[in-house]
């Protein structure tokens, strides 16, 4: 046999294989483990594939017995089942053409398969990848720095918040962000990454979609608006069989794919049990930076990040810890939150970064909470708050009333009765000031009546 | 033998004369009552033929015909039973009549001859006295409600018999005028009090401005967050009842027979807060002689609706008249009834379905679609009746206990009742609050200074306000001008205002 002839032979394997990875778990770590490497797995014959995972096939990898499991559970377990059985039993067949059916098949020696994920351990031997112009992006890929946000489906306000503010920064510096495109903080990010790129030049794709399921189901199907965009500026990649249908043993999966992409791990919320630290578990084994997003003490949707933060992951307050850590600069201008990547110090220290950055200008804006009237685009934008000297009654200084509420907007969100009590001003003082920092496009308000400051 | 007594019949608060005849004669033994009758006078009859044998008379083996005239009137409800009995002995000479002028009766008879308290007594002695009916017999139970109305003899009656007196002798002791202004300052004070709630600084400053300009207001939050306690609070800040209003409260609330027994008048203002399965009459009034429905129960009160989208939109839509006119007219066949409901509607909800969406403890498990199908309940038409809307945040127990007694709920009424005074001097008395100024009259009469113009400017182009929006900002800042007593509406106040519209982009 040639050399074309064996690397046509090894990408046939791979194929068979991702068919019958597709329906049982822990088939590609245990070829894996048996030969070594799924490099060396591709070489083995068939026979000695088949006889390595035909065990498998026996075990039923310590899942509950069909009988146990009702209705539909009951028939897509049986399901699988066959179709583990049939794909085992199938011939080695070429690859697919590609492009197929507007999607492309990357087997693992393609040039084209992602490097970072090469290196794992239990790589998938075949990604499926959709997406206009899915072979530049890819290529691009590879190239690009790649950080996973994930976390919680049920995020608070708080958590879909950090999820927005760090998947637009980390794509408006030129991360692309990966994630698995479920509810909550998955497609907050991926959107916001979506979005923060929109107009950017370069061939990386600004947010990856890894699923848990074939490329031709779109789950969960509220996220539809997500997936159009993925597909249009992004890319969706799968290491599951078309028709796949998503079932609870394949997320974890998709979770090691989701690391194996990335550099990095950021968590934002979950509980003790969530999948994402799952996917921060995986990225550990993988050898990847693992981030946690802190949250509230004592809130079950800080569990998940506060532990790993007690195992030593990376604070992240904002997408600049974690460029700082992979040593990636700011390439954006701008942002309101920026705590500073070395030392930033007390409060009143960083409020002032954050005015200079609102200026547009690099330059320190002096000493002190004083220092906010003079400098910034916020301070301007008041300027046409303020009430004239002809105003009868004259009331209190609108403007100077919105640059303190601004401040405590500054130090963190909150509800106009919290903002009162910070700034140390009267509830209806607040609510006007808050009012004119919101028609000034200065200030934001979200459900629940909780208040930030706007980017 | 033929006599007559007169009385009164109700149809939604309006009087209608019903003369009460009755005839005797020598035939074969029988009592029936014709003159469209319902059900419960028909069995009158039995309760009539009772109470007279009871009280010691003689019901003779004639033939006893009752008519109520005029004939094509429906005739309700229990309140016959007295004028029934009277006639009847007037007209078998058991009983005589002296004394100048017309009598009227009204009241239910017991078995025994006790005469029980009926519904409704205060629209009737009104009536009574536009038609110059000097004196009414009327339940002992209900004679303080009845005093109520100057220029009519009210002379209560505890039993038949003494009702036979009271007509026979013409001088019974008629039951003195209640003293209002007394009743009104006494029941004034309720086991609510502002001062209860802890915090909430925010929404006790809307709650403020809603009761100062009569604005109806939608308060969005959490379940636990205290919606129902602070809306229960809102009826003790608003300006205490006037004589006329406790009246025409009052009016309401015994047609529909609320008005506990021995109690004149209602001297707080009402808040209702019925179920959100409530149906269209139930909220609006009907029936087949329609009675009042919580709309009307909480005239010039409050009507507060819990969980606001789990109403029945059927219900929500019938709410849009009252709110526009501050009244309800039922129409039937025949006729048609009007109730009053001028009322301050605060409209709570939760900001999804679950409850929880942007609160800061708990996660919100609603998926998209059915927070979409949740906020679509609630129709434009409606919301554009409604100028306030704030958000309830769940306020932790420790804060609870950190947090003082808040200012009384007299002393935010004081301030409150002084912006209605410049409301009216403004206004003049044909609207009564800034909420109720239509939209031309905003123009005219709200005056902005040139900031306060450039801010609501802003504002329309900024955060999309619609036209109407900015009309009800404008009411809404006029009312805060009014509480600070200034003499237009500066930048402050319009701020302020905004921050309180009820149109908010939704995350």
């Amino acid at each position: 046999m040639g050399r074309g002839s064996d690397r046509q032979r090894r990408a046939a394997t791979a194929v068979w294989l991702a068919r019958v990875a597709s329906n049982r778990p822990g088939v590609v770590q245990r070829a894996a483990k048996r030969f070594g490497s799924l490099d060396a797995a591709l070489d083995a014959s068939l026979p000695a594939l088949r006889a390595c995972l035909a065990a498998k096939a026996a075990t039923a990898s310590g899942r509950a017995p069909a009988a146990e499991r009702r209705g539909r559970a009951a028939l897509e377990a049986a399901q699988e089942s066959s179709r583990f059985v049939s794909a085992l039993a199938a011939a080695l067949e070429p690859p697919a053409e590609r492009p197929h059916d507007g999607w492309l098949l990357v087997t693992y020696d393609d040039e084209l398969y992602p490097p970072r994920l090469r290196t794992t351990f239990d790589p998938p031997p075949a990604l499926f990848v959709a997406g206009q112009g899915a072979a530049q992006r890819l290529g691009a890929l590879a190239e690009a720095p790649a950080v996973a946000v994930v976390g919680t489906r049920a995020p608070s306000a708080y958590g879909r918040e950090m999820a927005r503010l760090i998947g637009g920064d980390l794509a408006r510096a030129g991360v692309v962000v990966v994630s698995g495109v479920a509810l909550g903080i998955d497609v907050c990010a991926q959107l916001a990454a979506l979005e923060a790129a929109a107009d950017r030049a370069s061939d990386a794709p600004p947010s990856v979609g890894v699923l848990g399921c074939g490329l031709d189901i779109e789950h969960p199907r509220s996220n539809a608006a997500a997936f159009r965009a993925l597909r249009e500026h992004g890319l969706l990649v799968t290491e599951f069989w078309p028709g796949t249908p998503p079932s609870v043993w394949r997320f974890p999966a998709r979770n090691r794919v989701i690391a194996g992409l990335s550099q990095a791990v950021v968590v934002v919320e979950g509980s003790r049990r969530s999948g994402s630290r799952i996917t921060a578990e995986l990225a550990v084994e993988a050898s990847r930076e693992v981030f946690a997003v802190p949250g509230e003490a004592g809130r079950r949707l800080s569990e998940a990040p506060h532990h790993l933060l007690r195992q030593g992951a990376h604070l992240c307050e904002a997408a600049d810890d974690v460029l700082a850590v992979l040593g990636l600069e700011r390439t954006y201008g701008g942002s309101v939150r920026a705590p500073g990547t070395e030392g930033a110090g007390p409060a009143v220290e960083a409020r002032d970064h954050t005015d200079a950055a609102g200026a547009g200008g690099g330059s320190s804006a002096g000493e002190g909470a004083p220092s906010v009237g003079g400098a910034g685009a916020g301070a301007q934008a008041l300027g046409g708050v303020e009430a004239p000297e002809s105003a009868g009654g004259a009331g209190p200084d609108l403007a100077a009333d919105a640059r303190a509420v601004l401040r405590a907007l500054h130090d963190a969100p909150g509800t106009a009765e919290d903002l009162a009590g910070r700034a140390g001003l009267e509830a209806r003082v607040v609510t006007a000031a808050l009012s004119a920092l919101e028609v000034e496009g200065l200030a934001e308000c979200a459900p629940g009546g909780v208040y930030r400051a706007a980017r | 033998m033929l006599a007559r007594i007169t009385s009164e019949t109700l149809f939604g608060l309006q009087g209608h004369a019903v003369e009460v005849e009755a005839d005797v004669v020598a035939a074969a033994p029988a009592f029936s009552i014709v003159g469209l009758p319902d059900a419960a006078v028909q069995e009158s009859r039995e309760r009539v033929r009772a109470a007279i044998v009871n009280s010691g008379f003689e019901f003779p083996s004639r033939r006893i015909t009752v008519n109520l005239a005029p004939a094509d009137l429906r005739k309700e409800g229990p309140g016959f039973d007295l004028p029934i009995a009277l006639a009847f002995l007037l007209a078998t000479g058991q009983a005589r009549r002296n004394g100048g002028g017309e009598v009227a009766a009204l009241g239910e008879l017991g078995l025994d001859g006790a005469v029980r308290p009926v519904s409704g007594v205060l629209a009737v002695v009104e009536s009574l006295r536009r038609r110059g009916v000097g004196r009414v017999l009327v339940p002992t139970a209900n004679a303080a409600e009845a005093a109520l109305v100057q220029g009519v003899g009210v002379i209560p009656v505890e039993r038949l018999r003494d009702a036979v007196g009271a007509l026979g002798s013409g001088a019974a002791a008629a039951a003195a005028r209640p003293d209002v202004g007394a009743l009104l300052h006494d029941g004034s004070a309720g086991d609510a009090d502002f001062a209860d709630v802890a915090g909430q600084a925010v929404v006790k400053r809307a709650l403020e401005i809603a009761a100062a300009g009569g604005h109806n207001l939608l308060m969005v939050g959490p379940p636990g967050s205290g919606k129902t306690m602070l809306a229960r609070r809102l009826p003790t800040i608003m300006p205490a009842l006037t004589v006329d209003e406790a009246i025409a409260v009052t009016r309401v609330h015994s047609v529909a027979g609320l008005l506990p027994a021995r109690v004149p008048l209602v001297t707080r203002r009402p808040f209702r807060a019925p179920h959100h399965s409530i149906s269209v009459p139930g909220l609006v009034g009907g029936g087949s002689s329609p009675r009042p429905g919580e709309v009307s129960l909480a005239h010039l009160g409050v009507l507060f609706l819990d969980e606001f989208p789990e109403f029945r939109v059927s219900a929500l839509e019938a709410l849009r008249q009252p709110l526009e006119d501050g009244e309800v007219t039922i129409s039937r066949a025949l006729t048609s009834v009007t109730y009053p409901a001028r009322i301050t509607l605060v409209a709570a909800m939760n900001p999804c379905p679950c409850g929880f969406r942007g609160d800061r403890e708990r996660q919100c498990t609603c998926p998209g679609y059915r927070l979409q199908q949740y906020r679509s309940r609630l129709s434009g038409p409606l919301l554009d009746r409604i100028d306030l809307r704030l958000e309830v945040a769940r306020v932790p127990p420790r804060e609870h206990r950190l947090a003082g007694r808040g200012e009384s709920s007299a002393a935010v009424r004081a301030r409150v009742e002084e912006a209605r005074r410049r409301q009216r001097a403004r206004l003049g008395g044909a609207i009564g609050a800034n909420a109720h100024m239509t939209a031309p009259q905003v123009r005219r009469l709200c005056k902005l200074d040139a900031a306060a113009t450039s801010l609501l400017d802003r504002a329309y182009d900024r955060l999309r306000l619609s036209a109407r929006a900015c009309d009800r900002v404008a009411k809404v800042a006029q009312t805060i001008a009014d509480l600070e007593g200034a003499a237009g509406i500066t930048v402050s106040h319009v701020a302020e205002a905004l921050s309180y519209r009820v149109e908010r982009g939704q995350g």
